[in-house]
């Protein structure tokens, strides 16, 4: 079965457009069956609190039910095991629990079992994470099915990040038995129980009976199978051996489409590739500098060339679907290689300049790389790369200062804010610049002061304005979440998170 | 016989020492590059605070001389420690990928051995014939070609054009031994053609001095079959050599596993090892640096043993 | 002489195309800005995947660059890549081997036990290892490399030398006061020299062979440079939107493997025709350093 080139990467954007259009015929949920998954490899931990991977994620949903839920298109809040929340003062927030929620081994999710989580991940020593929730001061719990929250300081991100890993219940019983174990050993609220894990092998998960959410879940279990992969994975996909595969590349995303059998989705995301600058050091420490690497990128090509055009071009750290996108800050910097030399030439390089460039040693990641490489010729800036494995060229940028760039990318969190904070926070870990930008803390706290969400987009408006006129870093593109699957699987939504749920999923036929 | 085994066991303490200075020098090494894997564990929230605080709590703080001595203990005590990154019993990982990787090791032996000893006995029959020639063309390309491009010329023949076999994964023989062979075979071949080129050659190497000596000629005269002659005498000679080819093909293969795990996704030994390599999961790479070389030492051990009790005066000049 | 030539040629076929192989590498390689139709890095998104035409004699690759180009360049990278290792190897290797053969007693047995050390070391944990420790990229692989084979030179080294070392004139020339270091120059080098040379000549297939499973595994020669290694693993990411990717850089790999194999052969039966063929054992995998030896 191989396929005609050109007809494959030539027919990018007709063949998305297309392929929008072909959904299959709705149906009536139905209950049963095992949704096969490939899943992008194994879980860093079961545990929400020591887990260290954004694509941990969607093998967390299915067990976990968070305090709080996002909404799938837009991100913004929704009720979930908290039915309703309020910040009766900026440094309170009371947290309205559902009634007659049950974990998997039949301990109540009440009060006392979120105030034992909430503690929890602010004071167990291996938890990852404890600045997510440093906000909190003492957690009070008011009956069987409401907690209060005292603030240190107002932080209207919260109830986001109860939508994220601090917010997804563990079993206090579970967890008092298992300690460290249960990492490997879940038990949480979640429409799904976990059964096993077989270390890059396939993690198992059967129907919770006493999910709290009516006739859900409507699948009888989930397998994921620990394909790392994504080749082996979409050919697991297109042999029936597996249903669904998300987080596919754009070439596979040619593939998938062409193959009569398979249905295909593509939905924007917050997933970010981006150069990250150690603007604290060295050359970089020159704004014109940044901003004529910002100019020397043509993002529209980078995204011809790499993603087959699947990708949206990124302007700031938010995409154009997010309820805190700016319009204003759109186009800040168009492709100009001339203008990228004259910003160099100001800055004292009118011969041009040579940078470090660390990269992964993935092909998607070289490959990327090489693009730039080559585009940023034209600006007059030659870069010199320096790839790696992930672990160790992570380290050496953040921990160690070494390179100018990163090629790498962000995953996004549930609340922007806690992006900007680790990215551009004077203590964030990925802010190899360590410095601190005039008005940046400031305008990051401004973000956490209201609840309303029109005074936080402008409070948001403000930093992404510090951010992307000093050229901190260098956004490109924002992913698209490209899946696969058979004609059986219905009820797939896209979130914007880009981690997968799988909350409406049925099995036809 | 049984001064052969206490032979053994006396050998086989010598080696231990061997295998664990295998395992200090990984330490060592893996020490000298850069990484950090308490920055790994901190993952997407990490701060210089969580950092240094995981560095405490992992152990990862303490002199390097009392890390290594600490797991040393462990090991002469039966404790392989646990992994650094999933927290999963090093032992039990072993236990689950070794066999994996050991069926595609045994089916590429067997491969390189049913085909290479015809080969190198058809060339060593047939001296300066077009057969030969074949055969030494075979040999030199099965050395010369990349193992994971033949398993990638396998994958698009076999399992994209012809979906014949699986191209992914692999099934442990307990679980399914049909679909388990299936998921080996296309694995099993690429690594094969290295061995059975080795193979091919040396048996035709070896045969060929035999079926020259002298007394070979003799029996010639006297009238016996050819293939009485090779079968009788010619195999019973370079029987030693097989049995030496046998071990050098057991290590080498297991050692060229690795990028074929790679090309087939096949979680066993060889990629988590490089994976464990690579984030710096000590404990996981020392304890399967270990075992590995244990088995390459009890491998070799075997094959002396079996050796010299077929030949108790190891003699290797050529006799009927 | 040419007549003579053109009868080698026509006994050594195989040899003599071997070596044409490899010298019109090496030309090509020096020439590559001339000869190489197209720049190795430009890049050319309309022009993606393509198949072998006019323009492109080898088809343009995932990023629109000309394939053919890319080998052309990448031949220097490949035979320097090999060189580099063996080098390595025998830097390490060959001295060794000479002390160990040449001194015996507990060095020959320190020497010994560090050797089955790392003959015991899975070989790919030493290249991650080294190629971390210094960094990943070509040089640094090719480094690890050849400290992975120096332990095959080594014995070999070691073997040979004890077997000259025992030679009657040796001996004598001991006997008459004469230095360690003037005997291994005057009479154990020349004399284990051939065998090595044979021995490094096979290595260089198998170096070759190296570089690209470290690119496969991500481990090699850095972007944008071209290295056959590199685009066999970008062509498997490839495979099935197009397959023939992988067939030119694996061929060119395959064909100067095995025209260093040939070579190497050639070399051993010119430089000692009474050895047939097999007599000893072929060494022309490095992992057939022979475990009898350490019997002998």
């Amino acid at each position: 079965m191989s396929v005609g080139r050109r007809v494959v990467l030539g027919g990018a954007a007709a063949a998305l457009a297309s392929a929008r259009l072909r959904r299959a015929k709705a149906e009536a949920p139905k209950q049963g069956g095992v949704l096969r998954v490939s899943a992008y490899g194994d879980i860093t931990s079961f545990d929400p609190a020591t887990g260290r991977s954004g694509e941990d994620h969607v093998q967390l949903y299915p067990l976990y039910d968070t305090l709080i839920d996002y909404d799938f298109p837009t991100l913004t809040a929704r009720p979930r095991l908290a039915t309703a929340w309020n910040f009766v003062d900026p440094k309170t927030l009371v947290l309205d629990l559902r009634p007659a929620v049950l974990f998997h081994d039949g301990t109540a999710c009440d009060a006392a079992a979120v105030k034992y989580n909430l503690d929890r991940v602010r004071s167990y020593p291996r938890s990852n994470i404890k600045a997510d929730v440093d906000a909190i001061d003492t957690v009070e719990t008011r009956g069987a099915q409401q907690v209060v929250l005292h603030l240190k300081r107002p932080d209207t991100a919260l109830p986001l990040v109860l939508s994220d890993r601090a917010g997804m219940m563990v079993s206090p019983t579970a967890f008092e038995k298992y300690g460290e174990a249960f990492d490997r050993n879940p038990v949480g609220a979640g429409a799904m129980r976990f059964v096993e894990w077989r270390d890059k092998d396939r993690t198992v998960y059967a129907r919770n009976d006493k999910y709290w959410q009516p006739g859900r879940p409507y699948l009888d279990g989930i397998r994921f199978a620990l394909i790392s992969d994504l080749q082996t994975g979409l050919r697991s996909v297109m042999t029936g051996e597996n249903d669904f595969i998300y987080a596919l590349t754009p070439q596979q995303m040619m593939l998938a489409r062409r193959a009569r059998d398979l249905v295909t989705s593509a939905s924007p995301t917050l997933f970010c590739q981006l150069l990250f600058f150690n603007y604290g050091r060295g050359l970089m420490a020159d704004a014109r500098v940044r901003q004529a690497i910002n100019y020397a990128i043509d993002r529209k090509a980078f995204d011809q060339a790499s993603a087959l055009d699947l990708y949206q071009v990124a302007e700031m750290l938010l995409p154009k679907e997010h309820w805190a996108y700016d319009a204003a800050l759109a186009v800040r910097y168009p492709h100009d290689p001339v203008r990228a030399r004259a910003l160099l030439a100001e800055a004292g390089h009118r011969d041009g300049i040579t940078l470090d460039l660390m990269a992964y040693n993935d092909q998607a990641s070289q490959q990327r790389a090489e693009i730039l490489i080559e585009q940023m010729k034209a600006g007059g800036i030659t870069l010199r790369m320096k790839s790696g494995a992930l672990p160790e060229i992570t380290g050496q940028f953040f921990s160690g200062k070494i390179g100018d760039m990163l090629l790498a990318a962000w995953t996004g969190r549930p609340d922007p804010s806690l992006s900007y904070a680790l990215m551009f926070g004077k203590n964030g870990y990925f802010n190899p610049g360590g410095a601190e930008m005039p008005g940046l803390e400031d305008a990051l706290a401004a973000t956490r002061v209201s609840e309303a969400l029109d005074v936080r987009k402008a409070a948001f408006a403000t930093v992404q304005k510090i951010v992307i006129d000093d050229a901190l870093c260098a956004p490109l593109l924002f992913q698209a979440q490209l899946v696969a699957h058979n004609a059986k699987v219905q009820g797939w939504q896209p979130t914007l998170l880009g981690k997968p749920r799988f909350d409406d999923v049925f099995l036809s036929g | 016989m049984g001064g052969a085994w206490r032979e053994f066991g006396q050998r086989a303490a010598a080696m231990l020492p061997a295998a664990l200075l295998a395992t200090l020098l990984v330490f060592a090494l893996l020490h000298l590059v850069p990484g950090d894997p308490a920055v790994t564990l901190a993952g997407e929230n990490a701060s210089a605070a969580r950092i240094s605080e995981i560095r405490h709590l992992t152990g990862l703080d303490r002199p390097l001389a009392v890390q290594y001595l600490v797991w040393l203990n462990g090991v002469l005590h039966g404790d392989l420690s646990r992994s650094l990154l999933s927290g999963m019993p090093v032992a039990q990982a072993i236990a689950e990928k070794l066999p994996l990787s050991l069926f595609i090791v045994v089916l590429a032996m067997a491969f390189a051995l049913v085909l290479g000893v015809p080969l190198g006995i058809l060339a060593a029959t047939h001296p300066g014939s077009i057969i030969d020639g074949v055969v030494s063309g075979l040999a030199a390309l099965g050395v010369a070609l990349p193992n994971f491009w033949l398993a990638m010329i396998l994958v698009a023949l076999f399992a994209i054009d012809l979906h014949w076999l699986p191209a992914t994964g692999a099934v442990s023989l307990r679980d399914n031994p049909t679909q388990a062979l299936r998921h080996a075979i296309l694995p099993a071949m690429a690594l094969a053609a290295g061995g059975m080129a080795e193979v091919a050659r040396q048996v035709r190497g070896a045969l060929t001095v035999v079926l020259r000596a002298p007394f070979v000629r003799t029996l010639h005269a006297k009238g016996l079959p050819g293939a009485a002659i090779v079968w009788r005498h010619g195999m019973r000679n370079i029987a030693a050599l097989l049995l030496t080819l046998l071990a050098l093909l057991f290590n080498r293969t297991l050692g060229a596993t690795v990028v074929i795990e790679t090309v087939f996704a096949i979680p066993g030994i060889g990629s988590t090892m490089v994976e464990a390599a690579v984030g710096k999961d000590f404990p996981m790479v020392q304890g399967v640096v270990l075992v590995m070389a244990l088995l390459v030492i009890v491998s070799n051990l075997l094959v002396d043993l079996v050796i010299s009790w077929i030949d108790p005066r190891g003699r290797r000049s050529v006799g009927p | 002489m040419t007549h003579e030539f053109w009868r080698w040629i026509r006994h050594h076929p195989l040899a003599a195309l071997a070596i044409l192989w490899l010298t019109a590498l090496v030309v090509l390689g020096l020439l590559a800005p001339w000869l190489a139709p197209a720049s190795p890095t430009a890049q050319n998104p309309a022009e993606v995947l393509l198949p072998p035409d006019a323009r492109h004699w080898l088809g343009t690759d995932d990023l629109g660059r000309d394939v053919l180009s890319r080998l052309i360049y990448g031949s220097p990278v490949a035979l320097a890549a090999s060189l580099l290792a063996v080098a390595v190897a025998a830097l390490i290797g060959v001295p060794l081997g000479l002390l160990a053969g040449f001194a015996g007693g507990w060095i020959d047995m320190l020497i010994g036990r560090l050797v089955d050390a790392v003959l015991s070391f899975p070989a790919i944990i030493l290249a991650v290892g080294i190629t971390g420790a210094l960094g990943a990229g070509l040089i640094d692989g090719m480094i690890a490399v050849g400290v992975v084979f120096a332990p095959v030179l080594a014995r070999l080294a070691r073997a040979e030398t004890r077997l000259v070392r025992a030679e009657p004139y040796v001996e004598a020339a001991r006997g008459f006061g004469a230095g360690t270091f003037y005997l291994l120059r005057r009479h154990i080098l020349p004399n284990v020299a051939e065998p090595l040379i044979v021995q490094m000549t096979l290595l260089l297939a198998q170096a070759l062979l190296a570089e690209a499973s470290l690119s496969f595994l991500g481990l090699g020669a850095q972007p944008p440079a071209p290295s056959w290694g590199a685009m066999l693993a970008r062509a498997y990411t490839y495979m099935e939107i197009a397959p023939e990717q992988m067939y030119a850089p694996g061929l060119a790999i395959v064909f100067t493997s095995l025209a260093f194999n040939r070579l190497g052969e050639a070399l051993r039966a010119a430089l000692d025709p009474r050895e047939g063929a097999g007599s000893h054992f072929s060494d022309a995998d490095p992992a057939t350093a022979v475990s009898s030896d350490r019997r002998a």
